[in-house]
């Protein structure tokens, strides 16, 4: 495996003139050789070789090159490039060989010792200071960028490197086939919220190391991203890129302790060095679907995959267009007062209806919006049109009821956010109790100051925030009371399973808990009148769900409150 | 004595040690080492304990030393009783005798100009 990086230890450390080993038995020579090297290099000096390798164990992070002498006694240049090639570090300070100017053999043998040069005797000082300067700067170069291409605490290439080298090696290599595989380890984030960033790092060095350990030794790996990995496999007949890639997500999941964080495989082919970047993209993607499918960790890129691809492009090069074009409709879900039944609010969702494709589902586009950023921009024309649409039933004469508006995590990441909502309402001249904000638990999760200080900023001119889905994941309880919160709505997913006495006690617990915390509740996925009543028992404020009605469109929420005043 | 006639009389390439050593400071400074360097006794030990490995090693640094001082004369010789030994004793022993003489007439004519220098230095 191409694991660049452990040789950190040859990392020079330059500042100024850098060091030269001269190992040569001749005295004269010796001197001659250090005389000139001194006008631009620190010099080091040996007899011969086994005086050459003593003098390295306490200098070796210091000597940039070292001057090598064949003939001496006690140990020759051979032996000492034996010694120094199977020496982890050593071999990387690069051995310029001196030889006679008839030694062709001599030149060869030392170049297969690892030697990366020679000069000829009698010394050149022009050409050897030059051979010198070049062989010192190549690999301070070649140093730099193995720091820059590799992640250090894998070893692993990092992404770039990894797939410049993959392109490099689909060209030059173009009789052999090769595949690419992705792997993701799923939700590493929630590993890292519930067990600390120890937990993550020892899983992602466990999978570094069980790649290394099934990957031949010259293939190309990476860490490309936080939680995703890759290689280049070269087909063979022994293996198939799947059972590589079986084997390395079995072991890795066997051994891990935490079920949600499971290694997945995305496999796809590499038809040519054009190509490296897009079989990458597709291996990923097929790694993420395939994370889905708990009794199949590993899949392969095909059709279906390929469909759901062309149909993704398609979707994502028409969403700007579809903004504009007003394709994107804003849907409102009612919500009622569980115990007087009266329609006391309503959530704001975005549906968008294709002119060609039709509907297509939030289960689709959301994530896709949202991967991209372009749920930002989104989010903002639902704001948006929502205020414009509340400003138009007061002016109707309606009586109008709180409309929660959904807010993705990206739309805090440029901290503008407060400001330009509060804006949109006090430029429509709303009375901004009208709007809320409904955000998640994962939005706490980064930068939770900044977090903070927008969402009490809103609150402070008067707009709510709702925390959406609570219950749904790894709830935390404790950290509600840090959040700026308003109202907890609580996940559809508390009304299923009613009829298990436990699931009841659940309920009528959070319920109990979150107003004795100071909240309004909201439960959501309320269908049947049994719900609603069971809600209302329970001392539930708010609730939410085909009980009362679906979402409806703007015309038919209009008419809703109409006939609900 | 100038350097260039010190070189003159050693038989040496003045111009090539001006090349090899820079200036002519870099030549007073290590031509006169060559006074010291052990090569030339390592040789004449090996050639009369007829030692064909020590006559190969001894030839090659000295043509080496003899090489970077830009001895040129010294140079050349040496360079044919190493090629001589470079596989062990030569068939034609006479021949290598001939050059053997030749390098120790060499290396004298070398070590006299070179002490006259170092003496009027």
């Amino acid at each position: 495996m191409a694991t660049l990086g452990s040789d950190s230890g040859s990392m020079k450390k330059h500042r100024g003139r850098r060091t030269i080993l001269v190992v040569e038995d001749n005295d004269l020579n010796r001197e001659v050789l250090c005389a000139f090297l001194s006008e631009r290099y620190n010099t080091l000096q040996a007899a011969n070789g086994q005086e050459a390798l003593d003098l390295l164990k306490e200098h070796h992070a210091e000597v940039s090159l070292i001057i090598l002498d064949i003939q001496m006694p006690v140990m020759d240049g051979y032996g000492f490039l034996e010694v120094q090639q199977h020496d982890v570090m050593l071999r990387d300070i690069p051995v310029m060989v001196a030889t006679a100017s008839d030694s062709f053999n001599e030149e060869e043998r030392c170049l297969k010792l690892g030697a990366v040069d020679f000069v000829t005797k009698p010394y050149q000082p022009s050409v050897v200071l030059c051979r010198v300067s070049n062989i010192i700067r190549l690999r301070e170069t070649s140093s730099t960028l193995d720091a820059v291409e590799t992640d250090p605490m894998t070893g692993l290439y990092v992404k770039a490197a990894f797939l410049h080298y993959a392109r490099d090696l689909a060209m030059l290599r173009a009789q052999n086939d090769y595949d690419m595989v992705v792997f993701a380890i799923a939700d590493l984030s929630m590993l890292n919220e519930v067990s600390g960033t120890a937990a993550c790092d020892k899983l992602i060095k466990e999978t570094s190391r069980t790649m290394i350990k099934h990957g031949a030794p010259d293939m190309l790996a990476c860490l490309a991203g936080g939680s995703t990995f890759a290689l280049l496999f070269e087909r063979r007949e022994t293996e198939t890129a799947r059972e590589l890639a079986e084997r390395i997500t079995s072991e890795v999941n066997a051994s891990s302790t935490r079920p949600a964080s499971r290694l997945s495989a995305g496999i796809c082919p590499v038809e040519d060095a054009d190509s490296v970047d897009v079989a990458y993209e597709r291996a990923l993607r097929t790694a993420r679907s395939a994370r889905d499918a708990y009794s199949n960790q590993v899949a392969e890129y095909d059709d279906t995959v390929r469909a759901e691809d062309e149909r993704r492009i398609r979707i994502e090069s028409s969403m700007e267009l579809a903004l504009e074009c007003g394709e994107f409709k804003v849907f409102y879900q009612p919500k009622h007062n569980a115990q007087t039944g009266k329609v006391v609010g309503a959530e704001a969702l975005v549906r968008w209806v294709r002119e060609k494709d039709g509907y297509v589902s939030p289960a689709e586009f959301v994530p896709l919006l949202e991967s991209n950023g372009f749920i930002a921009q989104v989010d903002r024309y639902v704001w948006y049109r929502t205020v414009q649409n509340q400003v138009r039933w007061r002016n109707a004469g309606l009586d109008l009821v709180r409309i929660s508006v959904n807010a993705s995590n990206r739309d805090f990441v440029d901290g503008t956010f407060a400001q330009d909502r509060v804006g949109i309402v006090t430029e429509a001249g709303l009375d901004p109790r009208y709007m809320s904000v409904e955000v998640t638990e994962s939005l706490f999760a980064d930068n939770v100051g900044e977090v903070v200080s927008m969402l009490d900023a809103l609150r402070s001119q008067g707009i709510c925030v709702e925390l959406d889905d609570f219950g749904s994941g790894y709830s935390s309880l404790g950290k509600l009371l840090s959040f700026p919160l308003d109202v907890v709505k609580l996940d559809l997913s508390f009304m299923r399973g009613l009829e298990d006495p436990r699931r009841l006690r659940l309920l009528e617990m959070c319920i109990q808990l979150l107003k004795g915390l100071g909240f309004h509740t909201v439960s959501e996925g309320v269908e049947t009148a049994e719900q609603a009543e069971l809600i209302r028992k329970l001392g539930g404020d708010v609730i939410q769900g085909y009980y009362y009605s679906k979402p409806l469109s703007e015309e038919d929420f209009e008419q809703y409150l109409k006939d609900n005043a | 004595m100038t350097p260039e006639e010190l070189y003159q009389q050693a038989g040496g390439d003045y111009a090539e040690a001006k090349m090899r050593l820079m200036n002519d400071s870099m030549i007073s400074r290590f031509v006169v080492k060559f006074l010291d360097d052990p090569t030339f006794a390592q040789l004449k030990e090996g050639w009369d304990a007829q030692d064909a490995g020590v006559i190969g090693t001894a030839s090659h640094t000295l043509k080496g030393v003899a090489g970077n001082l830009a001895l040129s004369t010294l140079y050349q010789s040496s360079m044919e009783l190493c090629e001589m030994y470079r596989n062990g004793a030569p068939d034609d022993l006479d021949l290598a005798k001939a050059t053997y003489e030749r390098v120790c007439a060499d290396h004298e004519r070398a070590f006299a100009a070179i002490s006259a220098f170092r003496d009027q230095q």
